[in-house]
């Protein structure tokens, strides 16, 4: 949020989310972006190497997939979303249709894609560029562009009332590039020991992104959430009654 | 075993499907990623320093550093609606042309460029910016005579005093008409903003869209 707050022509960040040059010197890439450039043109950019590189080696050691909550516009907004939905329907549960699978083979088919036709694929269809395209960049453009790139996020919108985080879960390939990526990174979701475990299920409840939390983490013994899916969000730490799990760096 | 070989099998079914597939209509789209024009690709005038516009669709990663760098403010990011092109810088010369960083001792958006999309041509990247300046081609202006005040027996010449390089992209015949010439015009549309019809009896045709 405080990202895509910054970024903008007078902002220490410049640029959008493929791409922002920090402070002036420090650039870095969407290392899907980056990758998909890479494909695209088929050599090899320096400033594409370090700019996606940075950000490849953040999420594997340091944050994993923490982009998707902490950092996407999307997410944000999805989450908004969300706690409108939650205020109405304070009961239901989440609903977790469709594979988390899915979205690595959409990302699969993209690089592919993007490979044979030259065109970084994700780069111009991206909902999140759409976003972040509205937030920047409309202001001067014709009402069918803006239309045109608002439709898809009502559409996920929409999605969102009824399948929570369907996009992020089930189809979104960046996300896939930071699970696979980000899986063993320092910062995780701890599950400490107390000594009367309760067993509530909150935290499987809770979770956003459709982890059984309790059942396939904390009863399996794990000392920290490992899962791809996991975006380190923490919704899971804020309704655990007992404190039994925390944000930790290093895990 | 059995069914995890079974497994094993299917995805590795599936993975050669989705290649196949994948690389046909990547294939496809490259075929119409090359001919600009139509609602898939349409043409658009880019920024100094892009190249032929298929290197561009696959060098440009649609951040905008460029809109952001550009000291007057002259560069649109396109919307989804352009199709191929979402995401990619242009100019409308009519409303604002580039006047290649006047007072600037570089282009500003080349210099943001972070994957050199835009980028200087490696045989003029080391010359003084005042050689490289007319190696930029964004497009060329096309002088529509029957329009044109100064072809039509009146003294007009907007165009050659906003051309940078009058006398080299923008020359007057003995009548004082005004033409192009072709291999020195760059493109950057401070013409088409001067002319004093409306609409513009010189526009400027995005590079790979000459006739």
């Amino acid at each position: 949020m405080l990202v895509a707050a910054s970024l903008g022509k007078q902002g220490f960040a410049v640029g959008n989310l493929a791409a922002i040059d920090w402070f002036g010197f420090v650039h870095v890439m969407d290392p899907l972006a980056a990758t998909e450039n890479l494909l695209a043109r088929r050599t090899l950019q320096p400033e594409v190497l370090i700019g996606g590189g940075i950000l490849v080696l953040l999420s594997a050691f340091v944050i994993g997939r923490a982009f998707c909550s902490w950092i996407c516009p999307l997410g944000l907004l999805l989450d908004l979303n969300d706690a409108v939905r939650r205020r109405f329907r304070r009961k239901e549960k989440y609903l977790h249709p469709g594979s988390p699978k899915v979205k690595y083979w959409v990302l699969y088919t993209l690089l592919v894609f993007t490979a044979f036709s030259g065109v970084p694929v994700f780069q111009t269809v991206s909902p999140i560029h759409y976003l972040t395209w509205l937030a920047l960049f409309a202001v001067t453009e014709p009402a069918v562009q803006i239309w045109a790139a608002s439709m898809p996020l009502v559409l996920l919108m929409a999605l969102e009332w009824k399948l929570p985080r369907f996009w992020c879960r089930v189809l979104c390939p960046l996300g896939a590039f930071y699970a696979t990526v980000g899986r063993w990174s320092l910062w995780k979701i701890r599950i400490g020991a107390v000594s009367m475990p309760l067993e509530c299920g909150r935290c499987t409840r809770g979770c956003s992104m459709g982890i059984a939390v309790m059942e396939a983490q904390v009863q399996d013994g794990h000392r920290a959430i490992d899962d791809p899916e996991c975006t380190r969000c923490g919704d899971c730490v804020d309704v655990c009654p007992q404190g039994r799990l925390g944000q930790a760096f290093p895990c | 075993m059995k069914e995890e070989r079974r497994d094993w099998l299917r995805i590795a079914v599936s993975a050669a499907a989705t290649t196949a597939g994948a690389a046909v209509g990547g294939t496809l789209l490259r075929r119409r990623s090359n001919s600009i024009g139509g609602p898939l690709h349409p043409p658009l005038l880019r920024p100094p320093g892009a190249g032929e516009e298929q290197d561009f669709l696959a060098a440009c990663i649609r951040c905008g550093q460029c809109v952001f760098a550009c000291p007057t403010d002259v560069l649109h990011l396109a919307g989804p609606a352009a199709a191929l092109s979402s995401g990619t810088p242009y100019l409308l010369s009519r409303e604002n042309p580039c006047n290649l960083c006047e007072g600037y001792d570089s282009l500003q958006c080349i210099d943001a460029c972070p994957t050199e999309a835009l980028a200087w041509s490696a045989e003029v990247a080391e010359l003084d910016l005042y050689d490289r300046l007319p190696t930029i081609r964004m497009g060329v202006a096309v002088i529509d005579t029957e329009a044109c005040l100064a072809w039509n027996e009146q003294i007009c010449r907007s165009c050659w005093h906003a051309c940078p390089f009058p006398d080299v992209a923008i020359a007057l015949d003995e009548m004082n008409r005004a033409y192009i010439v072709e291999d020195a015009c760059i493109g950057c549309g401070l013409c088409d903003y001067a002319c004093l019809t409306d609409p513009s009896s010189i526009r400027i045709v995005p590079k790979g869209m000459e006739v």
